[in-house]
């Protein structure tokens, strides 16, 4: 991680900026859940989502993608949140371009990706915002880059706006091999989020699980280390 | 301050006629404070047509004529283009200059609608890698009907400059009442000068700063006169945070 790299990062991404935390810990933690659920089916590409926004997905899925690539794995972070993209402003990355330009010049999408700040990670942030996301998420051509995506890569993690609210994610759940739905601890109504889960396995896509953010710490609880 | 928007290349539009005005207006904006001028031309407005060459060549003649008679005021140079279908291929073929090397481009909707294709324009035009820079969207009428427009281009992260006359009024009330709704919006970040002459829109930044710090407060003023455009001219992003009008309990407890 080069100094300049640091400056810019958000301190919240803490498997890099804070690895011996207790948060940091998890992300990892639930990198090896991820590695054990792949036994039973590939997990190239992952979606992470969210019932409303807010909760931190694009949090999780930066960490999860920090993670996985310090495990040695040539990891993909796409921001596919085209409604509110955060993955550029986390990792201080330009976002002149990105997945809607490699949407709209698709034979050259590997020009639009960037290097992450561990090696194994690279980036493709969203680019510039579309006047209609829905479509052109939805579009073969995504479906394609998405199978492209996978024969570069490890692993791909996708993260995507809430899926109450839009329908980009419930498109896109259809290129995937699983997802995760992120709530937050006080902030999110489970009638929210189990509306969420519901959206995706109306359109049967493979629920992994749920990752539960901001929870209020217990004294002692894991201070043991 | 930075003046995001100022006609004063001379022969070439409805700015300046003659070296003497150019050199007029840009003393107008010395005194003023003014040290930056986005010198901008009409592109494609149907009354006035400029190509690159003509443009560089009057830009370049402006900044001599300016050094010479030792005015310490710097000229950034930009194409105002008015809206069209093949904006993005007009520039892909050379024919529109975007601002100096800042990676904005200075996109004027026509004043009675706003066509169908102006997201998707504003688009294709963001994937060449530029950053949009609306030019006064307070004086487009199909913005003002119908405000619904103003959440599909702060969604595009587009950023709106408003042109001073607009706060004052002389556009009418109409217009002034929609400055006021796109600034507490968030889509108009900055004002400038749309200067064209020494009476008639001329190019004092600072007329404008009462009437913003009264509304907004002085540190929304400084902002939209000097912060954002300087961001805009660093090619950095802008941020378009709403500025809610400041009530009347600090317009009574402040004095």
């Amino acid at each position: 991680m080069s100094p300049e790299m640091s400056q810019l990062m958000d301190p919240k991404l803490v498997v890099l900026t804070a690895p011996r935390s207790v948060a940091a810990e998890q992300y990892r933690a639930l990198r090896t859940n991820l590695e054990f659920m792949s036994v039973s089916g590939a997990l190239a590409r992952i979606m992470v989502t969210s019932g409303t926004p807010g909760t931190g997905k694009s949090l999780t899925a930066s960490n999860l993608a920090i993670a996985l690539a310090q495990a040695g794995k040539n990891t993909l972070l796409v921001d596919a949140d085209l409604r509110r993209p955060m993955v550029h402003h986390l990792f201080g990355n330009a976002n002149l371009s990105g997945l809607t330009t490699a949407l709209t010049r698709p034979d050259e999408w590997e020009k639009y990706v960037q290097r992450g700040p561990v090696g194994g990670l690279s980036v493709l942030t969203s680019g510039p915002i579309p006047p209609n996301p829905s479509e052109l998420l939805s579009s073969p051509i995504m479906m394609d880059l998405l199978g492209q995506f996978s024969r570069n890569y490890d692993i791909v993690i996708i993260d995507t706006s809430p899926v109450v609210s839009f329908t980009d994610a419930v498109a896109l759940s259809q290129g995937v091999d699983g997802v995760i739905l992120v709530v937050r601890a006080g902030h999110t109504s489970r009638k929210g989020d189990l509306k969420g889960k519901e959206r995706l396995t109306q359109v049967h896509a493979r629920f992994l699980g749920v990752v539960l953010n901001d929870i209020a710490m217990q004294d002692g609880a894991y201070s043991y280390y | 301050m930075i003046d995001l928007h100022a006609h004063v290349l001379y022969g070439i539009d409805d700015g300046p006629r003659t070296v003497h005005d150019t050199l007029g207006v840009i003393r107008q904006a010395a005194s003023d404070g003014t040290r930056s001028i986005v010198a901008v031309a009409h592109a494609n407005d149907g009354h006035f047509n400029v190509i690159p060459e003509q443009y560089e060549r009057a830009f370049e003649i402006a900044c001599r004529e300016i050094a010479s008679a030792g005015l310490n005021v710097q000229l950034i140079p930009a194409m105002e283009v008015r809206l069209g279908p093949q904006l993005a291929e007009g520039y892909r073929q050379g024919r529109f200059l975007a601002m100096g090397g800042t990676g904005y481009f200075c996109v004027e909707l026509p004043p009675n609608d706003f066509p169908a294709y102006t997201l998707d324009t504003l688009f294709e035009l963001s994937l060449e890698g530029l950053r949009i820079l609306l030019i006064h969207p307070e004086r487009n009428r199909g913005l003002r009907r119908r405000p619904e427009l103003m959440e599909r281009l702060l969604n595009m992260e587009i950023l709106g400059v408003a042109s001073g006359g607009s706060l004052l009024g002389q556009f009418g009330p109409e217009v002034q009442a929609a400055t006021w709704q796109l600034i507490e919006g968030g889509l108009i970040q900055a004002v400038a000068t749309d200067g064209h002459s020494i009476a008639k829109r001329p190019l004092r930044l600072s007329a404008y700063e009462p009437v913003l710090s009264r509304r907004y407060g002085d540190p929304v003023a400084e902002s939209m006169l000097q912060g954002v455009p300087s961001h805009v001219l660093a090619g950095r992003p802008v941020e378009l945070i709403p500025h809610p009008r400041i009530g009347w309990r600090r317009f009574f407890g402040a004095r």
